[in-house]
């Protein structure tokens, strides 16, 4: 129904822009001079408003209504528990039940419909018994989101079952609850259609009826195009706005449950924030972020003791001793190892390079562990060779030839010229291009994740395992803890880290800023 | 590629400011090719010990290639292909034991924008020295720095600010550091390619003293788009036309009684 | 002044051309360092297409072991269908019959084909059907069965060759996998004598079971090898015991805790170094008696139609073996009229066991199994076997992604760019929207991510006004659907379209913006009408480019949870769905060696598509690039 008034809508402003445009024609009585914009203009402004009002409206009554039924739907679903009319004796008798086929056999007599329900109850109240039985629970908060949990359950399966998807059971309270879901969810989306639709033709006639010899269309419509391009190039902004904010909030929100021990977060060195999630809290000693901070750092400085060299020597050969023909293979050869996705050499880690390591260190006798810093540190090098072998291509070839000249017409050899000349002229590009690099090694995600270990660990031994950021980061939101727990830390790591690259790129482009000042 | 070149163009030679002078490089049938453009025409040509010889001619006449084949700088240069013979002190310089590298030690070279390395204005002039390994100590180094300044007529501009960037310096400063860097190597040749081009006329001036001045212990080889430079500067002057070597003869000469009508047409300006 | 015509004589000189000597030595080790460099960059590329391109290759085909199924007369009834007990869910409404139905025709199916199956064999023990059985893939039944339920089959009918599907082992075994047997031709007779209950005496005329023997021996070093280091760390533990016992402030009872423990490292240590002299002394021995246990290699006698395992090597000729498929007779066998089959790996170690060994080797030499192109790997979605995987789910989830972050990032960027590039004015405003596009093109994937997370799926809820309000959680419902991660995948890509964008309108020349503005037309007019057709080409090349980036992000849409199973194949933007990163990054995490050539060829096609989107951008540029 949305869909189909979204097409109206479009359709609306198609008619309403032919409309206009002939009015504004018939308007001039035959001589278009009169106008003060072309009648297309007018079309256009028509069509424009009509447009905007009717899609904006969807999306905005999508949004809001949809939110409005979910809560309805949970009122529904506490109504139909309640009135469930199943003695306390039959309550008893679904004690250690485990499915619905079992608890309709255990209430012998008792008609499906009502034992579904009272199954269903049994399994709230039994929630209830949980957080009862614990110490930990006592916040009347937590109790109610606890039993969320198993009525969010509910609920979601019976939108699943309106809408044709796979829910975790079907059984009477959720089909019913399924089909109230439906009449409401199709009432809701006549009603945002019916309502959006409108709207738009009351855009229509309102424009429409704007159309007439002096009227500045062109301007208007001008003024709205210029708008919504503004609007566009501003998403940059509310993006990052976005990103900063959720990631603050977030981090706030955690930092204030673990009675802003800040300190404990920067300078512990123990991380296993979920190490009481079955108390459901965080302790402050066990979010030590040093650990991965370690870690990631370990595994950068690999990366960038392959990468650097690698890529640094390959950009030197390419730009200043390579054949043509040795360069139009070599550089495309390269860029595909630009192109490839981190996942596929996060494969190539796990796979390839791990075991290798580890045989070869078995080999001369060093225990290494199967999943080392070393491996992980390695591919994420061969990751990042095309990154700063292509910036410090540019940043070579931006030094003015005339400066080689200089040192060849003083008999210098290739190598004495790159070494004393080219090199110190570049040496700000390719620092930067370093700290980009560097920048891109702490916020890779997937071969590390693939490659690395999960375990924290502070240690100097690259042959050992340690964890990132961005491991812990996806183990958190991956994993099967409640998001209302792993939530907190996961948001804390993500700021340090969004801090960390910002920082980089900041110092990155103030280098070549400065650079660039030198030679302009 | 044979030494002995049948030379279709007449070689004008001798008969300079300075009769015993000594021919000190000797160009025998020169063809160059940038891939397939015939960019220099079998080109013949003395060039005299102590000695300013002018090279002048119109826009993309060969001048500069030619002067670039000198010192083999045209070497750096892919496609560049390079027949004939050049002679320095009666020796090939494109034979296969010469090194371009200690080539260039001996046939310094100044180029039209002024180049100085972003070092500081003493690395820059010890630059030459250094890499060829020319003195053993520091203190050698600093004679060699000191008198190639002086020999460029900046030592009392510089002497307090050694160390500061040869980049901060003016344009004309510049210049003559660029200029002292290449004689800090001791070359016996110096080539210079429009070297006073970027420069206003006060810097030019100086820079064309200073050449005259280093006549009397190099060969000097200048390119330059101006007739009245080469007439200041130079002793000897050679006129180059699409890549033919025209007329090379003394400058008086070729400035006042040109043999050939396509030299008379360039310097009273008719084409150029 | 220096003489400077002194010093010009250097440059002649043979000093000069010792130096020159060296300089260009440090030239050429200069020189070789590039070109090593270069060498170890292309050796990295090389190795990863190697590795992924050897293991694709054997994904591409598949096994299945041909039958024909015949079923009973009494199959497929679907009055007997519904059992009695199922009456009354359905009538509520709780049970479907449809899937009644659906489950009793599979089941009926599968009896079908395990019993074909089963009959291909010269003689299975009961107990051991299960393990056959276990050979056999379940994806055949669901081919079969729906064919049942189309009605293609009924009672009674026969389906001729039909392709039933071999299990992830069986398929890695005959793609040599592992445990791929080595075979020995013989050159002298062998006498058999059975022993009863299975068992069998092997006498061999010539030397043809040395080489087994051989590999059973150098087992035993290998053995005796791990046995040693183990007892070298006992011997560790000795002494750091002795070190504590040292300690003169030891309580009496630490004291004798630590001896005790010293004790019983001494006791080890004696019995290991023990064991390992033992398994030396007989590796070195030629000769000798040897039981082959399950750790050791296996060794497998191929002869009258039967096979025969090994169990005890009495010298070398000598052996007495159990069998594992029945012989035809119990008679001597000529010499090259029966072989030796050798299994380097030991028998633990391995999924496939010797007796699967056996029977993959006797549905071989039947000529049953055959190999054909493994187009379903393209053709189906996700499965939690290995044999049945197939990547369709992923590409259909990635076009669908895909479509969603080009409707969202093309308009909004393109539309971006022209305004910074031809109605902004420069002011700090648009300098601050041009540093924060400069830094959302640095920030790592995984916080868009999170951010998607917290935006679209779970929101959070901050103190308003003495309530609270809810912030994000807009697309709670569309969790792992291709809707959400487009979104993410879109604001990730946005920097990289409005920046290729930006640069292609700008490199529009000025003189055709006058000469539009110069006719009349309004700056709008000149934009759309002018310069931005001249700019799309340079537009698309940098939206196919962000485009292929986004195709191979997995790390933002692990934040949003496509990564997982999903059976289904989406059919919209509001399914939950994975991609193909997704599916490689899950895939891997698979213990089944099968999985692991899967990945490998999910890979090559994930490139694949990066490699045609890439070309299309180089087409793109090439054709249409224009240079004022």
């Amino acid at each position: 129904m949305i869909g189909a008034a979204a097409l109206a809508i479009v359709v609306l402003s198609v008619a309403i822009y032919v409309f206009g445009r002939s009015r504004a024609i018939s308007s001039a009585k035959g001589s278009l001079k009169n106008l003060h914009s072309r009648p297309s203009y007018h079309g256009l402004f028509c069509a424009l408003w009509t447009f905007l009002v009717g899609i904006v409206l969807i999306l905005v009554l999508g949004v809001l209504s949809r939110q409005y039924i979910e809560s309805e739907l949970g009122g529904r679903l506490d109504g139909y528990v309640a009135e469930s009319q199943l003695p306390d004796d039959g309550l008893a008798a679904l004690e250690g039940v485990g499915n619905l086929d079992d608890a309709i056999a255990a209430l012998e007599g008792v008609p499906a419909d009502e034992a579904t329900l009272a199954f269903t109850r049994a399994e709230i109240e039994r929630f209830r018994d949980i957080r009862g039985g614990s110490a930990r629970f006592e916040t009347t908060n937590l109790q109610a989101q606890l039993e969320d949990i198993q009525r969010r359950l509910i609920i979601g399966d019976s939108i699943a079952i309106a809408e044709g998807r796979v829910p975790s059971r079907i059984d009477r309270l959720r089909l019913n609850l399924a089909q109230e879901f439906r009449e409401q969810e199709q009432l809701r989306q006549y009603a945002i259609g019916g309502l959006a639709l409108a709207a738009a033709l009351l855009t229509a006639l309102i424009t429409f009826f704007r159309v007439s010899l002096p009227f500045r269309a062109r301007n208007r419509s001008e003024r709205l195009i210029r708008f919504t391009l503004f609007i566009c190039a501003a998403v940059a902004i509310f993006t990052t706005l976005g990103i900063v904010l959720s990631l603050i909030g977030e981090t706030l929100i955690f930092f204030d449950k673990m009675d802003w021990r800040v300190s404990d977060f920067f300078f512990g060195t123990n991380w296993s924030p979920l190490s009481n999630q079955r108390e459901g809290f965080i302790s402050p000693e066990d979010i030590g972020w040093l650990p991965l901070l370690a870690g990631t750092f370990m595994i950068t400085f690999i990366a960038m003791l392959v990468a650097v060299p690698i890529g640094l020597m390959a950009a030197i050969y390419l730009s200043d001793y390579a054949s043509p023909r040795v360069r139009a293979f070599a550089k495309p050869m390269l860029e595909i190892l630009a192109g490839i996705p981190t996942v596929v050499y996060g494969f190539f880690a796990a796979i390839f390079v791990a075991p290798l390591i580890r045989d070869l260190g078995q080999s001369i006798g060093l225990d290494v562990s199967s999943q080392s810093a070393l491996a992980a540190g390695i591919v994420m090098g061969i990751m990042i060779i095309p990154f700063i072998s292509s910036l410090s291509d540019d940043v070579i070839n931006a030094v003015p030839q005339s400066l080689r000249d200089g040192s060849y017409g003083l008999g210098a050899t290739k190598a004495e010229t790159i070494r004393t000349v080219i090199l110190p002229a570049a040496l700000p590009g390719i620092i930067s291009a370093v700290i980009l690099g560097v920048s891109r090694a702490v916020g890779e995600t997937m071969i590390v994740v693939m490659a690395a270990g999960q375990g924290p660990n502070l240690t100097w031994n690259p042959l050992e395992t340690v964890t990132t950021v961005t491991v812990q980061i996806v183990m958190l939101i991956i994993g099967d803890t409640e998001a209302e727990l792993s939530a907190g830390p996961a948001f804390t790591l993500g700021f340090a880290l969004f801090v960390v690259t910002l920082t980089l790129n900041f110092i990155a482009l103030r280098i070549v800023r400065k650079y660039r000042e030198l030679y302009d | 590629m044979s030494d002995q070149v049948e030379t279709t163009t007449p070689v004008a030679s001798g008969g300079g400011a300075d009769p015993n002078a000594a021919v000190k490089m000797v160009g025998k049938g020169v063809n160059v090719y940038y891939g397939d453009a015939h960019a220099i025409k079998d080109v013949s040509i003395d060039i005299l010990d102590k000695t300013v010889t002018a090279f002048i001619g119109p826009s993309g006449c060969g001048k500069s290639t030619f002067l670039r084949c000198l010192n083999r700088m045209n070497d750096t240069i892919d496609v560049a292909r390079i027949t004939g013979t050049i002679e320095l002190d009666g020796q090939n310089i494109y034979d296969k034991n010469i090194d371009p590298v200690q080539l260039r030690a001996r046939v310094g070279m100044v180029f039209q924008k002024p180049n100085p390395f972003p070092k500081s204005i003493y690395d820059n002039v010890a630059y030459g020295p250094r890499i060829h390994g020319l003195v053993a100590n520091k203190a050698d180094l600093d004679v060699i720095v000191e008198s190639s300044l002086r020999r460029a007529a900046m030592w009392d501009e510089v002497k307090d600010r050694l160390d500061q960037p040869g980049t901060g310096l003016s344009g004309g400063q510049q210049q003559r550091l660029c200029i002292a860097r290449a004689i800090a190597t001791a070359p016996e040749v110096l080539l210079m390619d429009e070297p006073a081009s970027a420069l206003d006329p006060i810097a030019t001036a100086k820079i064309e003293e200073l050449i005259d001045e280093l006549r009397e212990n190099y060969s000097i080889v200048i390119v330059t788009h101006s007739m009245q430079q080469a007439a200041r500067v130079s002793q000897k002057t050679a006129f180059f036309h699409l890549g033919i070597l025209v007329e090379y003869d003394d400058t008086s000469k070729i400035f006042t009684n040109p043999t050939d009508q396509r030299t008379q047409d360039y310097i009273t300006g008719r084409f150029g | 002044m220096v003489d400077m015509k002194a010093l010009s004589d250097y440059h002649t000189s043979d000093a000069a051309k010792k130096f020159m000597r060296k300089r260009h030595r440090s030239e050429a080790r200069f020189k070789a360092i590039g070109v090593i460099a270069i060498l170890l960059a292309l050796g990295a590329l090389v190795s990863l297409a190697w590795t992924i391109g050897s293991n694709a290759v054997r994904a591409l085909y598949e096994y299945d072991v041909t039958v024909d199924i015949s079923f009973p007369q009494d199959a497929f009834d679907r009055s007997t269908a519904v059992k009695d007990f199922e009456r009354p869910l359905i009538e509520q409404g709780i049970l479907s019959e449809d899937s009644i139905i659906r489950r009793e025709f599979r089941n009926q199916t599968r009896i079908a084909i395990e019993k074909t199956f089963l009959a291909q064999f010269d003689g299975v023990p009961e107990d051991r059907r299960g393990n056959v059985l276990e050979l056999l893939s379940r994806g055949s039944v669901d081919t079969l069965s729906d064919a049942v339920l189309e009605g293609t089959y009924g009672p009674g009918d026969v389906v001729q060759d039909f392709p039933a599907l071999l299990s992830d082992d069986a398929q890695l075994y005959y793609k040599g996998g592992f445990g791929s047997v080595d075979f020995v031709d013989t050159a002298g007779t062998l006498d058999l004598v059975d022993k009863g209950d299975g068992r069998v005496d092997l006498l061999a005329a010539a030397n043809d079971f040395s080489e087994p023997f051989a590999l059973v021996k150098e087992a035993l070093l290998d053995q005796a090898l791990i046995v040693e280091r183990d007892a070298r760390r006992q011997a560790a533990a000795v002494g750091t015991m002795q070190g504590i016992l040292e300690d003169a402030g030891l309580s009496e009872e630490e004291r004798t805790e630590a001896e005790d423990a010293l004790n019983r490292f001494v006791r080890e240590e004696e019995r290991l170094t023990n064991l390992a002299t033992s398994l030396r002394q007989r590796a070195n021995s030629p000769g000798g008696r040897e039981e082959l246990s399950e750790d050791s290699p296996s060794v497998l006698v191929f002869v009258n139609g039967g096979t025969i395992k090994i169990d005890e090597f009495n010298g070398a000729n000598q052996l007495t073996g159990s069998v594992l498929r029945p012989l035809s007779a119990m008679a001597q066998a000529p010499a090259g009229e029966w072989r030796i089959g050798m299994l380097e790996g030991s028998e633990s170690s391995r999924r496939i066991k010797d007796q699967d060994v056996v029977w993959l080797e006797e549905l071989k030499e039947k000529g049953l199994v055959i190999s054909k192109p493994n187009w379903p790997f393209l053709l189906e979605g996700d499965s939690r076997e290995a044999e049945l995987a197939g990547v369709w789910g992923g590409i259909v989830g990635s076009f669908w992604t895909m479509i969603v972050t080009f409707a969202i990032a093309f308009p909004i960027g393109v539309m971006a760019a022209i305004y910074l590039e031809e109605f902004a004015q420069k002011n700090s405003f648009t300098d601050f929207i041009e540093v924060n596009i400069n830094n959302l093109a640095a920030i790592p994937s995984i916080i868009f991510g999170l951010f998607g997370l917290l935006l679209l799926l779970s929101g959070f809820k901050v103190p308003f006004f003495g309530g609270e309000i809810e912030i994000g959680g807009w697309a709670k419902e569309f969790r792992s659907a291709a809707f959400v991660g487009g979104i993410v995948l879109a604001l990730m890509t946005l920097p990289t379209i409005i920046i290729a964008a930006r640069a292609s309108v700008r490199a529009v020349p000025p003189s055709i913006r006058d000469a539009a503005l110069g006719l009349g037309a309004s700056k709008v007019q000149t934009v759309f009408h002018h310069v931005l057709p001249l700019a799309m080409p340079g537009i698309m090349t940098g939206t196919i480019i962000g485009m292929a980036q986004a195709l191979g992000e997995t790390a933002p849409l692990l934040m949003v949870g496509m990564v997982g199973f999903f059976a289904d194949v989406s059919t919209g933007v509001a399914d939950p769905t994975t991609v193909m990163p997704a599916l490689v990054y899950f895939w891997s995490d698979y213990p089944e060696k099968l999985f692991e050539l899967k990945t490998s060829l999910a890979i090559v096609v994930l490139l694949l598509f990066l490699i045609a989107m890439n070309t299309l951008a180089i087409i793109l540029r090439k054709r249409f690039e224009r240079r004022w």
